[in-house]
């Protein structure tokens, strides 16, 4: 509501005027308006829920195929390789410097996931890994901490808490073991104190940071702990070891056990993702965006390709929102931020044209080596971000089209490059507008 | 030494064997996939009232008025008595109504004419066109369930059933025909069954049976896809009153509901494939009965093979009747030995096996009468174990249980008992742990899709994404299978669950299938299918009707 | 309805945040109790999952779903409809009609403190009906917000206030226990300029939505619409400096009562940390603050969180200078209103709120801020740490205290 509310002369209503408005609060997002206040730009931050961050590995993919192989529309090939690594060792800077260290192959400070120099991680010297609930070594780039997977071929214990739901040891083992009986990995469970049934993973997690609890589970451990494995070898948990306090827990585990201590990625719900989105949460506020979640973006104004206003709608009731650039954030499908309409897809905010790939939406293989063409369904943009005809808009992360990030193993990687140079080119335009930034 | 072989695990297979056994025939089932592995399990799960014969095939009408309620009556653990509606929307023929209602009287199917603000208050999502309604006792089916009833009851007598073992041949003395040769088609392995008599109620494949020995057998095979909504949009079946046609039926079934169907002929019983043609076709004409169909979650589509006995191929398949024969191919052909059924629906399944089985038993000197209209095919859930299961899990969800495994509740409920089996594993669809275990170590060695079937584990709103895991890991648990199993288990389970939901994707479902896909991908990294292996090789059975 | 659950993915991330499912497993969690029982009971499968009620109300659910489904909502189903089909039971009824013992209380406060202090008397309500003895009661004032308000003279006799009008909605806290945190808003608003109308009302009827009681609440809803619809179509700003009331007005009104003109009326809501912020946003908010000195954590109440604003109270108290707020951001306090004085629902109260006390023992402030009565009560219970309403901060540091004396 914009007009002046009759009775009260000068108070406007429901109306915000940041500099940049980051539609969105995901990944991409955040990342956008950590770039945006860098440039120095006052940064609003609105989003509808919290979501796929938290559904995710909590580390940051790069690419896990050749780079030849990705087609022309592929964002890493609108903003170029080295504009995308630019972004990710911004990135890394700034989660160090909010106290959640993200690191190619692990940390190289003799911390407890101390695998070597970076990025000696996983398989031949080429990317971090981290290892999956079924014992899979998956590819990525920037580990979160504690999730580093040792180099292949060292000695490994997977440890297990019986009654936690999605996680048996042995399948982790069997998985790692890859069909040879010889391999040097072992298992072994314990039960929690109180032996619960049906533990949740994040119940879990917040327990353990209690020392008194801890202690006790340690010691259960330290019981079965395989006398003959020593410093060199790697015990892996399943990924509860925490929460915000992450760190501590784990380097407690290690010191106490004499091992490396590395976690396992376990379905949803899963910890890690958390642990990264409330850093990265804490991480923006640090930097003094504005962030509201709970109010999903439902109208826009443009004029002659000029965005003037969007209004968020929440419980809270409607926001005007009157910025001078925008970051269009909101995700794809599974985000939310593209929604379909019977059979079609659509971008609902501002209705930008969206790119469907020619042919069948799905492969008729569940896990096809080239991905599915409805992952790759998205708005089209120029090599500023901005879709046709519009002059303060930029969109970044899930809502674009050209890739599929999970075949791609490039996930991570296009939403905090996507996402630094949307905030940086909305912060430019502020700048440039002449608006002093703040 | 035995009696008789059936081949074809459907419900007329399963009817059959459990009736040979009622008469004390020593018989065996042998079937290709798993139990229902083909067209019952792959069609809306109407049992019908016979209103939508009643017109064009008032013969067939009348079979199924009286098969109805015997079927009702007989297996209450695998109907849902919901009810059936025809409306007539604005664009429908009047004169039709007219003839269609006298039709149902005639052929003693009740029909009661429903005032339309009773239908708005009963039936909020139909569409404002509708002019006419009339109610009449359809029912929704399981099919999975009635023939898991039909089985268990006939293994109680005696009966052996063999599942995953394909007819490769028949074994020939002459122009007698004395047995089958069985592949199993996990293993490779081969093996021969000798018997005096064999039926073939193979379903779709009933021609294939029949070449081998080479009698002419015209089963035209009809693909109709079926499209499953995420939630339950009716509380009744609803017909569209005219002319029988595509997407005019709608069958709540359990939490889903059912949009059908087409009808295609194809040269092959196994194409099983959902054309997007006609995904959309239904779409659309499903979206003039209830006009949410055009934008409601579609969880996934499936096509079943329907099996037509005419004598005329090609044309219309809607004209052929859906009526059954039984073919003595002694009297018909000369080859001794065999006979086959063919044609016919599921509602009338135990009419058409009690009509096999008089011949049957002519030809094996047997005088024992039918008696599978009058008995119910399980004995009543019984109260212990029930009362247990209202102990453990509450008495919604003991109901539940009890209708999922009709023939093994006591079993189900001590699985159920033990620690850890009040668990959910499966949580769209709430299914404990106890279930999984009491079940899989019915089974011996069961494949995920084994233990879906028989108890809806990932056939709910996401469809294996996050249970199937869980399930595994359970498997692995309690000694069922072996750790190493696990990605190759869920590589299959998971394929055969994106069959389906890639079928009706478009809409709301993307969501869900992305999520799905990541989770597999990316914070599992599972492993694709082996190449060379199909989803059939690996899980081993339907996928429909779910 | 079909919509209610048809987009829910069961990806897990409501069950993620639930504050509830982190210390009690035995709690269905969102996912199940909401979107995934809505489908089964709309199968007519299953009607209700135990322990449902363990459920907070606090709405993060509804505020992280990336699907636009409110499973807290949901949860509430069968609670709604046995409550519509057997009435409150009878300590529900106590808990949620405070309000009618208010202006009795006010005028003995010392009677009624002390019986409600009694630890006999409680042992006893706890033994007969279920309300639990260790929490102690919030203790009423000896006068009532509006018998001062209408009490004291208006400052704009003589001029009109330069910024005009606004409505001020107090609720029961304000109105029979703290009526000191209405003398600050209203000092405070007058200081900026606004003039303070105080129209009819009654409790917003939060205590009853969350008790399964919509029709009474509803009856407290049509009141307090009633009597507030005339300034909202002025466009008058009405303020509330209790987020449980704010978020009720703003949203329950609308979509869980459906309350002809709950959408005019909400409009014009604010809650008053919001409200206060956008005028300073909008330059209309005086800064002539003293300067402070002090530390001072935190704690957004949930129903704030829910309404999507970001962190108002704490931007606003930084304007002071030498004021260093932050926000604890270490999850619900775990009262939830009445839920933390129910027998057995007490214990997952207190563990839900143990990272809340935990961070705010941590943060070793002499006080701390908090907009919600209740969890400013929980504060103290659990921490021991005094909490105040982030008005009460802005009243001293514009020396309002001091023109008082």
């Amino acid at each position: 509501m914009t007009e002046r509310a009759a009775g009260t002369p000068r108070f406007r209503g429901r109306v915000r005027r940041p500099q940049v408005l980051v539609i969105g609060g995901g990944l991409a997002g955040m990342t956008a308006a950590l770039a945006a206040r860098r440039a120095g730009a006052s940064v609003a931050v609105v989003a509808e829920g919290a979501g796929v961050l938290e559904l995710a590995s909590g580390c940051i993919d790069r690419l896990a195929v050749p780079l030849d192989s990705l087609p022309r529309e592929h964002p890493y090939r609108l903003l170029g390789m080295s504009v995308v690594d630019e972004e990710l060792a911004a990135f890394q800077r700034v989660m160090e410097e909010a106290g959640w260290p993200l690191v190619p192959g692990g940390p190289v400070d003799g911390g407890a996931t101390d695998v070597g120099p970076a990025g000696a991680g996983c398989v031949d010297g080429g990317p971090a890994c981290v290892i999956t609930a079924l014992g899979a070594r998956r590819p990525t780039y920037l580990v979160a901490p504690g999730m580093a997977a040792p180099p292949p071929g060292d000695p490994i214990w997977v440890a297990g808490f019986r009654g936690l739901r999605d996680f048996h040891p042995a399948v982790v083992a069997a998985g790692l073991r890859g069909g040879d009986p010889s391999a040097p990995v072992t298992w072994g469970e314990i039960d929690l104190p109180g032996s619960p049934e049906d533990v949740h993973p994040v119940a879990l997690a917040r327990q353990l940071e209690d020392e008194d609890y801890r202690r006790e589970v340690i010691e259960r451990v330290r019981q079965i702990r395989p006398r003959e494995l020593g410093e060199g070898a790697t015990a892996l948990f399943p990924a509860v070891l925490g929460l915000t306090g992450a760190r501590a827990v784990q380097d407690a585990f290690a010191g106490a056990l004499g091992m490396r201590v590395s976690e396992i990625l376990l379905p949803p719900p899963s910890v890690p993702g958390l642990r990264l989105a409330e850093a990265l949460r804490r991480a923006v506020h640090r930097a003094g965006a504005d962030v509201a979640i709970g109010a999903r973006a439902v109208e826009a104004t443009v004029e002659d390709g000029r965005v003037r206003r969007v209004v968020t709608a929440g419980p809270g009731g409607r926001i005007t929102y009157e910025a001078d650039a925008y970051v269009l954030a909101t995700g794809g499908l599974l985000g939310n931020g593209l929604t379909t309409e019977g059979r079609s897809v659509r971008e609902p905010l501002f209705g930008l044209p969206v790119t469907v790939p020619e042919g069948e939406l799905a492969d008729a293989r569940f896990l096809p080596e080239e991905g599915h063409a409805f992952v790759r369904i998205g708005v089209t943009v120029d090599g500023r971000l901005r879709p046709p005809g519009f002059s303060n808009l930029f969109v970044c992360g899930r809502t674009l089209a050209g890739y599929d990030p999970y075949a791609e193993g490039c996930g991570g990687g296009v939403a905090v490059a996507t996402g630094g140079v949307a905030g940086a080119e909305a912060a430019r335009l502020v700048a440039g507008a002449g608006g002093e930034t703040r | 030494m035995l009696q008789a072989i059936v081949i074809g695990g459907g419900a007329t297979g399963a009817g059959i064997l459990r009736d040979l056994a009622l008469r004390g025939v020593k018989a065996a089932l042998v079937e290709q996939g798993d139990l229902v592995h083909g067209t019952s399990s792959r069609y809306h799960g109407l049992l019908h009232s016979g209103g939508r014969y009643a017109v064009k095939d008032p013969e067939s009408a009348r079979e199924c008025a009286v098969e109805n309620e015997i079927v009702r009556r007989i297996a209450p653990f695998a109907v849902e008595p919901c009810g059936g509606l025809f409306v007539r929307l604005e664009q429908d023929d009047p004169s039709y109504a007219e003839r269609w209602v006298a039709a149902c009287r005639e052929a003693g199917i009740p029909v009661e004419e429903v005032d339309l603000d009773r239908l708005r208050r009963e039936e909020p999502l139909l569409a404002e066109s509708v002019r006419e309604a009339y109610a009449v006792p359809d029912a929704s089916v399981d099919g999975w369930r009635l023939v898991q009833g039909n089985v268990a009851a006939a293994e109680a007598l005696g009966a052996r059933v063999l599942t995953y073992r394909k007819v490769v041949g028949l074994l020939m003395d002459g122009s007698r025909v004395t047995g089958v040769r069985l592949r199993n088609v996990a293993t490779g392995e081969e093996e021969c069954l000798e018997a005096e008599l064999v039926i073939n109620a193979a379903g779709a494949w009933a021609g294939q049976i029949a070449a081998m020995a080479s009698v002419p057998l015209n089963v035209v095979a009809d693909r109709g896809v079926l499209l499953v909504y995420h939630g339950r949009l009716t509380s009744r079946v609803v017909n569209r009153l005219r002319k029988p046609g595509n997407g005019d039926i709608f069958v709540p079934t359990g939490s889903v509901t059912l949009l059908g169907t087409t009808a295609t002929p194809v040269p092959d019983p196994d194409d099983i494939s959902v054309p997007q043609e006609e995904v959309d076709e239904l779409m659309r004409l499903g979206a003039e009965m209830l006009p949410m169909a055009a934008t409601a979650r579609i969880l996934r589509a499936f096509a079943g093979v329907r099996p037509l006995f005419g004598s005329r191929s090609g044309g219309n398949t809607r004209e052929i009747s859906r009526g059954f024969v039984v073919i003595d191919h002694a009297a018909e052909h000369g080859v001794q030995g065999l006979i086959s059924v063919a044609g016919g629906k599921l509602t009338t399944y135990r009419l058409m096996a009690e009509k096999v089985v008089d011949v049957a038993a002519a030809h094996l000197g047997v005088t024992a009468p039918c008696r599978t209209a009058e008995e119910p095919i399980l004995p009543p859930p019984d109260p212990a174990a029930i009362q247990r299961l209202i102990h453990l899990v509450g008495r919604d969800r003991a109901q539940a249980v009890a209708d999922r495994h009709p023939a093994s509740l006591p079993e189900i409920a001590g699985a159920i008992d033990q620690p850890g089996g009040r668990q959910i594993v499966c949580e769209c669809e709430q299914v404990t742990a106890g279930e999984l275990i009491g079940t899989a170590r019915q089974l011996g060695s069961p494949s995920l899709g084994d233990l879906r079937r028989r108890t809806r584990l990932g056939m709910g709103t996401c469809q294996g994404g996050f249970c199937g895991y869980r399930a595994a890991l359970l498997l692995v648990r309690e000694g069922i299978i072996e750790a190493e199993q696990v990605p190759s288990m869920l590589a299959g389970f998971q394929a055969e669950r994106w069959r389906g939901v890639r079928g009706g994707l478009g809409g709301m479902e993307l969501r869900a299938a992305e999520l799905n896909y990541a989770l597999a991908r990316a914070q599992l990294a599972m492993e694709p299918l082996p190449a060379g292996k199909t989803v059939e090789m690996i899980e081993l059975g339907g996928a429909g009707n779910d | 309805m079909i919509n209610e659950y048809d987009a829910c993915l069961k990806c897990t991330v409501c069950e993620m945040h639930c504050p509830v499912l982190r210390v009690a497993p035995e709690f269905p969690g969102p996912k199940n109790g909401g979107p995934g029982l809505a489908r089964l009971r709309a199968a007519g499968e299953v009607a209700e999952l135990d322990n449902l009620d363990l459920c907070l109300g606090c709405r993060t659910c509804d505020t992280v779903c990336p699907s636009g489904i409110r499973p807290a909502e949901l949860i509430a189903v069968p609670k709604i409809a046995r409550v519509s089909r057997k009435g409150l039971r009878l300590r529900e009824w106590i808990l949620t009609h405070t309000s009618l013992v208010g202006p009795l209380a006010v005028r003995m406060p010392g009677l009624t403190n002390g019986v409600l202090a009694n630890r006999p008397i409680r042992w006893t309500m706890q033994k007969v009906i279920g309300i639990d003895a260790h929490k102690p009661m919030p203790k009423y004032a000896n006068y009532s917000f509006r018998s001062w308000f209408e009490r004291r003279p208006s400052p704009w006799k003589d001029r009109p206030a330069p910024n005009g009008k606004v409505v001020y909605f107090h609720g029961c806290s304000v109105q029979f226990m703290e009526p000191h945190i209405g003398r600050h808003v209203v000092e405070v608003l007058e200081h900026n300029g606004f003039e303070v109308v105080l129209p009819r009302q009654k409790c917003c009827g939060l205590p009853l939505i969350a008790n399964g009681d919509l029709t009474s609440a509803a009856g407290n809803g049509r009141y307090n619409l009633q009597h507030l619809r005339e300034w909202a179509e002025q466009g008058i700003p009405i303020v509330v400096s209790s987020t449980s009331c704010s978020l009720t007005l703003k949203h329950d009104y609308q979509h869980l009562l459906g309350l002809d003109g709950a959408d005019v009326v909400a409009e014009h809501v604010y809650d008053l940390s919001e409200f206060l912020m956008t005028c300073y946003e909008q330059g209309l908010l005086r800064t002539d603050f003293q300067p402070m000195h002090e530390r001072l954590p935190y704690h957004q109440p949930c129903h704030q969180r829910a309404q999507g604003l970001g962190l108002p109270a704490v931007d606003l108290m930084n304007l002071i200078p030498g004021v260093e707020s932050w926000n604890l951001d270490a999850g619900c306090c775990g009262s939830a209103g009445t839920y933390g004085f129910k027998q057995e629902k007490y214990e997952v109260s207190m563990k839900v709120g143990e990272a809340m006390r935990d961070a705010l023992i941590a943060a070793g402030a002499p006080r701390a801020v908090s907009d919600c009565e209740t969890c400013r009560w929980q504060m103290e219970y659990q921490a021991g740490v005094k909490a105040v309403h982030p008005i009460t901060v802005l009243w001293e540091a514009y020396g309002l205290g001091d023109a008082a004396k």
